[in-house]
C-alpha cells in the first residue's frame, strides 16, 4: 500500500458538507433540503434506493448542475463558488466511466493530466495502481465494464486527490469485478484519503464503509456510522424440516412471527437462529437447514418510508450528524407509533420488537448467510 | 494556453477529424484531377464534333445575325417608348467565339480570371460557402461528440470553470479549421501549378495576382472558415448533439439555399452563401424582377441588380456569430452537463 499526501485545505471537521440541498426539475423534486456530513477520512457511504438523489447529489457538488436552494462545502469551501479550488483535491466517477472510445487508456489519462499540469509520470502511477499497465496502449472501447471502471479509478486518483467521489461504481461489474473495486475503494479509505461512494446495495456500503448517509426521494433517512445501523440487524431465518406445521405451531407459541414460504417456514425479525433451533429441538422437531438472511434493500426503505414520514423528517431536522442509534431509536418510535403492535417474546428470550411491527430496521444485506454468524457486516 | 494545448492535442487525435481530413484530401484530389482533365485535349473525333458546333454557330450568325440584333433593338426601340428605362441588353448578341465551342488549354492566368472568384486554390469559387460548411461540421463533431459520450461532464470534474472551457473549445475549433483548410488550399494551389508545369503549359501569373488577389482571397476565406467553426461549435453547446447540427446544416441549404431563396429572390441578400460570397470576393450580385403596370396599360417586367457589399456581408455574419457564441455561452454557463 502507498502513502498518500494529504492536502488538508482547512480543519473542517467534514470533508463535504451538505445543508439544505434542493434540487427541482420541473415538478420533480430531486433532492429535497438534503443535509450530509461526510467525515474526513475513510469511506462514507451514500446509500438510497434508484431515484433517491444520489447521482444529483453527487453532480450537485461536481458543479455539473446548480442547486435550486441550499449550500454545500468541499474541504470547507463553498462550492460551486470555490470549487475550481477545491476540485484540485477532488476525483470523481459520476455515473459510467466517460473516455473517449478511441483514445488509448494512456492518451484519456495523459489528457487529463495535461489540463492540470501533471507529468505524465502521474499516469504511469494510476495506470500501475489499477493493474492497467499492460493495456495502456489499448482503447477504451475494446475494454470490458470492469477495466473501463478501474479506469475511471485511475483517472479519479490522478490527481491524488484528498476526496474521491465514486457515484454506483460497481454498476454493471460482474462479481470478480466488484470485489476489486470494493477493495480498491477500502484501500483509498484506510490510507487517509476521503472516499464518498453511491450505492443503492445494501451489502457494498457495509463492506465498504465507516459511515453512511441513507436517502430517499432526495431527503436523508439517517446518518451516522455502518456499525451502529449494523449492530441490531435482525434475521429472516428459512427453516426447512419435514413437519412444517408442527414446527410453524411450535414458533408460534413461541411467540415467533412465522409463515409459511413454499417448502420452508419464515421467521421474521429473529436475531439468534440457535434458539430457534433448539424450540424446536425441544419439541423433537429437527430442521434440515436454517438459513439466516437480512431484509433486503428494498423492503428497509419500504419500512423506512411506509407511513413514516416523521422519521425522514426526524432525521432531517436533527441538528448535526443524526447518529445511527439516534436515527433508529425515532425510526423505531415512528414505526411503532404507526404500527401500533409489538411481537410477543418466546419465554426466556429477551424483549424483541419484530421485524414487521418495527421500524427499527437498519440496512441489510441481500447476501445470505449462513446461520449463526454475525449479524454484524463481513469487512 | 495549458488546457488550448490539452485541446488541441485531443482535436488532433479525434477520429472525426482524420474523416474530414480525408474528405479534404478527396476534394483535393478532386480538384486536381478535373484540372488534369481539362487540360489534355479531347479526342480527334469529339475535336472534329466541336468544330462542326462552331462552323454551324458561325453560319447561322452569317446568315442571321444581324437580322437577330436589328430585331432586338427595333423591339427595345418600342418598349423604350412606353419606358425610358427598358434595356433589352442586344449589345449582348455578339458573333460566336471559337473558344466558347472548341477545346483549348487553359492557361494558368485563364484559371486565375476564367472562372469562380478568378482563384485556384481551394477557397476560390464556390468554396469558401463549402469550407465554411465543413469548418460548422468539424465544430459540430468535436463539440458534439463530448457531449455524447458524457467525455464533458468527465472533463468539468477537472476543469470545471465552463467559461475557460467553452472558450478554449471554440478557440481550438477554429484554428483547427483554419489548419485544415489552409492545408487543402495550398495542396490546391500547388498541385495546379504542378499540373500544368507537367503538361507544358505556361505558368505565370498576372503581375500583382499574389499579393492582391490570392492573399485578399485567402483572408477572406479564413475568416469564414474559422467563424463557421466558433459559431458551429458555439450552435452545438445549445443542441448539445452533432447530428442535430449537420441535419440543421443540410436542412439550410436544400429548404432555405435552394428552394426558399428561388420563390423569395429578395431573400438571397441575406443568405449565408451570398453574403459569404460578398465577403471573400469584395461584393456579390444577384437579381430580382421589378414588375409594375405602366400608364400604356402594359404589365412589365425588368431585372433589377442588387449588391451584397463587403460592409454588410462582414455585418450579418459578425452579427450571426456574436449572438450565436453568447447564446452557446449561456447554455453551457447555465445547462445541466449529463
Amino acid at each position: 500500500m502507498r502513502s498518500y499526501n494529504i492536502v488538508i485545505m482547512s480543519e473542517t471537521t467534514y470533508a463535504i458538507e451538505t445543508r439544505g440541498l434542493r434540487k427541482v426539475y420541473g415538478d420533480h423534486v430531486a433532492v429535497d433540503g438534503l443535509d450530509m456530513h461526510v467525515p474526513r477520512g475513510g469511506v462514507h457511504g451514500f446509500l438510497g434506493p434508484n431515484g433517491a438523489g444520489k447521482t444529483t447529489t453527487i453532480r450537485l457538488l461536481l458543479g455539473l448542475t446548480e442547486p435550486t436552494a441550499g449550500t454545500m462545502d468541499i474541504l470547507g469551501r463553498a462550492v460551486p463558488e470555490a470549487l475550481p479550488e477545491a476540485i484540485a483535491h477532488v476525483g470523481a466517477i459520476v455515473e459510467s466511466p466517460k473516455f473517449f472510445g478511441g483514445f488509448s487508456a494512456r492518451l484519456n489519462l495523459e489528457l487529463c493530466a495535461d489540463a492540470v499540469g501533471l507529468p505524465h509520470s502521474a499516469v504511469d502511477r494510476v495506470l500501475e495502481e489499477t493493474g492497467l499497465t499492460a493495456r495502456a496502449n489499448d482503447k477504451f472501447k475494446t475494454f470490458s465494464l470492469g477495466m473501463k471502471q478501474r479506469m475511471a479509478v485511475a483517472g479519479a486518483l490522478l490527481k491524488d486527490p484528498e476526496i474521491l467521489i465514486f457515484d454506483e461504481p460497481t454498476n454493471g461489474l460482474d462479481p470478480g469485478g466488484i470485489v476489486e473495486i470494493r477493495e480498491a475503494i477500502r484501500d483509498l479509505g484506510e490510507a487517509g484519503r476521503t472516499v464518498l461512494v453511491s450505492s443503492h446495495i445494501l451489502s457494498e456500503i457495509e463492506q465498504m464503509c465507516d459511515t453512511v448517509t441513507i436517502v430517499a426521494k432526495g431527503r436523508v433517512l439517517a446518518e451516522g456510522k455502518v456499525t451502529d445501523f449494523t449492530g441490531s440487524v435482525m434475521h429472516i431465518l428459512d427453516i426447512g424440516m419435514r413437519d412444517l406445521p408442527s414446527g410453524q405451531e411450535v414458533l408460534r407459541q413461541a411467540g415467533l412471527t412465522v409463515h409459511r414460504g413454499g417448502d420452508h417456514l419464515v421467521v421474521e425479525g429473529y436475531e439468534e437462529p440457535e434458539q430457534v433451533v433448539y424450540y424446536l429441538a425441544q419439541q423433537g422437531l429437527y430442521p434440515n437447514h436454517v438459513v439466516a438472511r437480512r431484509p433486503d434493500l428494498e423492503s428497509i426503505f419500504l419500512d423506512l418510508t411506509d407511513g413514516i414520514g416523521q422519521v425522514g423528517e426526524m432525521a432531517i431536522n436533527t441538528p448535526g450528524v443524526a447518529s445511527g442509534d439516534q436515527a433508529r431509536r425515532s425510526a423505531a418510535q415512528a414505526k411503532a407509533a404507526n404500527a401500533g403492535a409489538s411481537a410477543k417474546r418466546g419465554p426466556g428470550a429477551p424483549p424483541r420488537p419484530a421485524r414487521g411491527a418495527s421500524a427499527d430496521t437498519p440496512p441489510s444485506t441481500t447476501a445470505q448467510r449462513s446461520a449463526g454468524a454475525s449479524p454484524r457486516g463481513e469487512r | 494556453m495549458r488546457l488550448l494545448m490539452t485541446e488541441m492535442r485531443r482535436l488532433s487525435n479525434r477520429q472525426a477529424i482524420h474523416f474530414i481530413v480525408l474528405i479534404l484530401m478527396i476534394l483535393v484530389v478532386g480538384l486536381c484531377a478535373a484540372l488534369w482533365v481539362s487540360i489534355n485535349p479531347p479526342s480527334d473525333a469529339d475535336l472534329q464534333t466541336q468544330e462542326q458546333a462552331f462552323a454551324a454557330a458561325q453560319s447561322d450568325w452569317d446568315a442571321n445575325g444581324m437580322e437577330m440584333m436589328e430585331a432586338c433593338v427595333n423591339e427595345e426601340a418600342q418598349l423604350q417608348a412606353i419606358d425610358p428605362t427598358i434595356d433589352k441588353n442586344c449589345e449582348e448578341i455578339q458573333p460566336p467565339v471559337r473558344d466558347d465551342y472548341v477545346w483549348a488549354a487553359p492557361s494558368w492566368d485563364d484559371l486565375l480570371t476564367g472562372h469562380g472568384l478568378g482563384g485556384v486554390g481551394f477557397l476560390s469559387g464556390f468554396a469558401p460557402w463549402l469550407a465554411g460548411a465543413m469548418a460548422i461540421l468539424m465544430a459540430a463533431l468535436f463539440v458534439g461528440d463530448e457531449f455524447s459520450s458524457g467525455s464533458l461532464s468527465a472533463w468539468l470534474t477537472i476543469e470545471p470553470r465552463r467559461t475557460r472551457v467553452y472558450v478554449t473549445k471554440l478557440v481550438v475549433c477554429g484554428i483547427g479549421a483554419a489548419v485544415l483548410i489552409l492545408l487543402a488550399d495550398f495542396m490546391t494551389t500547388i498541385g495546379t501549378w504542378l499540373i500544368l508545369k507537367i503538361n507544358g503549359q505556361p505558368t505565370g501569373v498576372p503581375a500583382g495576382y499574389w499579393t492582391d488577389v490570392y492573399i485578399d482571397q485567402l483572408v477572406g476565406g479564413l475568416f469564414i472558415v474559422v467563424l463557421g467553426a466558433i459559431a458551429g461549435a458555439a450552435l452545438t453547446f445549445i443542441v448539445r448533439n452533432s447530428m442535430a447540427i449537420i441535419v440543421a446544416v443540410v436542412g439550410y441549404i436544400v429548404i432555405v439555399e435552394m428552394i426558399v431563396a428561388r420563390i423569395i429572390p429578395s431573400l438571397q441578400q441575406v443568405l449565408l452563401s451570398d453574403n459569404t460570397l460578398a465577403y471573400v470576393a469584395g461584393s456579390s450580385d444577384y437579381t430580382t424582377q421589378s414588375c409594375a403596370t405602366a400608364e400604356t396599360g402594359l404589365y412589365l417586367c425588368s431585372e433589377v441588380v442588387h449588391t451584397v457589399s463587403r460592409t454588410w456581408a462582414t455585418s450579418e455574419l459578425g452579427i450571426l456569430a456574436v449572438v450565436a457564441i453568447i447564446a452557446g455561452w449561456i447554455f453551457f454557463l447555465r445547462g445541466e452537463v449529463k
